[in-house]
């Protein structure tokens, strides 16, 4: 039976919205560590989607997104802290139960941290009447430290020794409820009119003015939705952590979110989720021997697949490849990411080889080679290679057991240092980002994985 | 009056660090129209490799001034032949990132290298005749207008000066600076001229990277300690002033440092020492906003 785009669209978000409320219900027995950094890549799909709305799709390089962030992660938090419990409190007067109005209260903050972002983003865009590419990039850094210098400031957020005591609202489901809602925003609107003037002003701003495009009224319009979807992000990220700094905002963090969206691509909306997973579990992969070898494993797994994506035909199975992927790392990384005692390594280990093992050949089955079978052979090999560094480390001659001592000793000095290699490297291999500027269309999809069924073509 | 005079006079000299650091920034945009992020952090291996080189070699100040340079202009060329050239063809923005990418590398690699602890640099190095005549002409200054200025201060002014016009002398006088001119005008046309493109890149980066080296030195001199992270605000702030000044231009950058060091004093002075980067970068945006292309820039004609 093959599935029209009608029925398959409810279909779709009906298994999304089970999928989501069950591993929310889930989320309290799971570790929280690896709860964490689930969240966090939410809350950076929302940062770098959005953002990719400014930089990828309309073209106004921002270097100042954690900016707007912390406007609304500030401004919701105050919101919540100082006014969240008499809100709650009249509401229950007009007889709202408890259970509903902490989150009623919670939606308000963010809607306020966002909007308010979203004016900060209005007074950064206007400048765009008369600053253009790189001159307007230092005005979104400026204009981000500024905004983090005033935080400073503040005393009544904390100032700088940072604003504690905010209430915990963000859950597993708001998170990706919001990157969800983020993600269809900024969809929608570039698949609309005003979406095709905001990819005019990239292509050739002279051409779009010619052709009667307000440019800088859509410039703006840019910046102040981007704005506020990452202002929602600021929220979420405050009443997750129920701490902030000022420090989280500097020009660091901006520059992390720019990373997250030219890495996954510049423009594609996919690009930039996968962007923000990659870039968000990589430094927490790196942190131990066990996940710093389950990055190598994963880069292996590119090694093995690029011949094929190379293959005429392969642009289009990239994204399949990179998602395939994308679950291949987040699976080996997460499980890795649980070897955090020495006493837990020997029980996580075997599963992650395993299970990683299993991925890869789904991988490399799912970019769809026929050819694939020595390449097979080649990841098993790895794989194996990778379970007996654990599984059987009396095997290893004393020289490599030394080596990998020293590494384990001294693995946090070592993480960054191969995080910036494997950035550079990333850029390198694909200087247009992984996906380019592919999209995960249903067509994509059905290309990938041959059992969604494609409607044959009527025949003549 | 004396007060202000005396902010002024640590504006300027402040200023001209971020100057000695701009000039390289500017000249490496002026000819790939690439912010290279890794700037700040070749000026930190330039100070670190003139650490090692008085602790353990036992050099002189300028001997460690020229190994530091010669050090990162070989920094600089492979950073320019490993982490930008592959991408040349490539939108800017994929270089911007490889250029985050080294900056990371080299800050982080820093730390693992010479560890994340400052160490003090061995500032009494500054003797001799140079020296001494810093410090009468400091003791001059002092005396005539109240003003108190430090002989290293003295000389980080007078060697953004000498470098900026040599480098303004090199650029408009020589035949490689010419070719350098032409790179940045139009690389394609430049090309076609006869002028092999790469190597006029790379003796860019030779020359910034130098010069970023030499800030390093310098500037460790005056602050008299260092760390692996030592150029990550100073770098930022350097690329601000090269934009302020209009960059790739190469006075541009030492009056947009100048005016980031002066205003950043001012504010230090009469405001509060915890609003000094906010109202720098305040001043940035306001002075782009009257001109869009920096105090020195020309404004492009848009052709159609």
């Amino acid at each position: 039976m093959t599935l029209t785009a009608r029925r398959r669209t409810p279909l779709l978000a009906a298994a999304v919205v089970v999928c989501l409320v069950g591993i929310n219900a889930a989320a309290p027995g799971l570790n929280p560590y690896l709860v964490q950094i689930v969240i966090y890549i939410g809350i950076n799909i929302i940062l770098a989607v959005s953002l990719n709305l400014i930089s990828g799709f309309t073209g106004q390089l921002n270097l100042g997104h954690a900016g707007f962030m912390a406007v609304g992660a500030y401004l919701s938090a105050g919101l919540t802290f100082y006014l969240g419990g008499a809100t709650q409190h009249a509401l229950g007067h007009v007889g709202i139960p408890g259970w509903l109005a902490g989150p009623i209260v919670f939606l308000i903050a963010l809607l306020l941290g966002g909007l308010m972002a979203a004016l900060c983003g209005v007074l950064v865009g206007l400048p765009t009447l008369r600053l253009r590419g790189d001159y307007l990039a230092i005005v979104t850094l400026g204009f981000g430290e500024i905004l983090r210098t005033i935080i400073v400031q503040l005393d009544v957020v904390g100032a700088a020794r940072g604003f504690s005591g905010i209430p915990q609202h963000t859950t597993f489901i708001w998170t990706y409820a919001w990157a969800a809602l983020t993600i269809i925003a900024v969809r929608n609107l570039m698949a609309s009119a005003h979406g095709r003037a905001l990819a005019s002003v990239r292509e050739d701003e002279m051409a779009a003015q010619v052709m009667g495009i307000d440019t800088v009224r859509y410039k703006v319009i840019a910046f102040a939705i981007g704005a506020f979807f990452a202002g929602i992000a600021g929220g979420l990220f405050g009443h997750y952590l129920m701490y902030l700094n000022p420090g989280m905002f500097s020009f660091l963090r901006s520059i992390e979110i720019v990373l997250m969206v030219v890495l996954g691509g510049m423009g594609s909306i996919a690009g930039s989720v996968v962007g923000a997973i990659i870039l968000t579990v990589l430094p927490e992969a790196l942190r131990t021997l066990a996940g710093m070898l389950a990055v190598a494993y994963t880069l292996a797994w590119v090694g093995v697949l690029m011949p094929c994506l190379a293959r005429p035909g392969g642009a289009r199975r990239l994204a399949g490849g990179a998602i395939a992927l994308a679950v291949v790392a987040v699976f080996a990384t997460l499980v890795s990411g649980a070897d955090l005692g020495e006493g837990s390594r020997a029980g996580v280990t075997p599963w992650l080889g395993l299970g990683t093992l299993v991925l890869g050949v789904a991988a490399i089955v799912a970019a769809g080679t026929r050819r694939g079978v020595p390449r097979i052979a080649v990841g098993v090999a790895v794989g194996a290679a990778f379970c007996a560094l654990f599984l059987f480390p009396q095997i290893l001659p004393p020289s490599a057991a030394a080596a990998r001592d020293w590494l384990s000793a001294n693995v946090s000095q070592l993480r960054m240092v191969i995080y910036a290699g494997l950035l550079i490297a990333l850029m390198l291999a694909r200087p247009q980002g992984i996906l380019g500027k592919a999209e995960l269309t249903w067509r994509v999809l059905q290309s990938i994985f041959p059992v969604v069924k494609r409607r044959a073509p009527a025949r003549a | 009056m004396v007060e202000f005079a005396q902010l002024l006079a640590q504006g300027i000299a402040w200023g001209s660090v971020y100057a000695l650091i701009a000039l390289g920034y500017t000249m490496v945009y002026g000819v790939l129209r690439l912010i290279n992020f890794a700037h700040g952090d070749v000026y930190m291996v330039g100070a670190f490799i003139a650490f090692y080189a008085i602790t353990y070699a036992h050099a002189g100040l300028f001997a460690a001034l020229v190994i530091a340079m010669a050090g990162c202009a070989l920094l600089g060329v492979i950073i320019e032949r490993g982490a930008y050239r592959p991408l040349r063809a490539h939108p800017r923005l994929a270089v911007l990132i490889t250029a985050i990418g080294v900056s990371l590398f080299l800050e982080n690699g820093g730390q693992l290298l010479f560890g994340p602890q400052p160490k003090p640099f061995p500032h009494e190095l500054l003797t001799g005749g140079l020296a001494s005549g810093l410090a009468s002409a400091s003791a001059a200054i002092e005396r005539s207008t109240g003003v108190i200025i430090a002989k290293e201060q003295l000389l980080i002014i007078a060697a953004a000066l000498i470098m900026m016009g040599g480098l303004q002398l090199f650029v408009a006088k020589t035949k490689a600076g010419k070719a350098i001119r032409a790179v940045a005008a139009d690389r394609g046309a430049a090309s076609l001229m006869g002028i092999n493109t790469d190597t006029i890149i790379s003796l860019t980066f030779v020359i910034g990277s130098a010069l970023a080296a030499a800030a390093g030195v310098l500037v460790s001199l005056e602050v008299a300690q260092i760390d692996p992270i030592m150029g990550l605000m100073p770098g930022l702030k350097a690329f601000v002033a090269a934009v302020l000044g209009g960059i790739g231009n190469i006075p541009g950058a030492m009056i947009g440092g100048i005016i980031m060091g002066i205003a950043e004093y001012l504010v230090v002075g009469y405001i509060s020492s915890s609003y000094r980067d906010a109202i720098a970068f305040a001043i940035l945006i306001i002075i782009l906003l009257l001109k869009p292309t920096g105090i020195t820039g020309k404004g492009a004609v848009e052709k159609v």
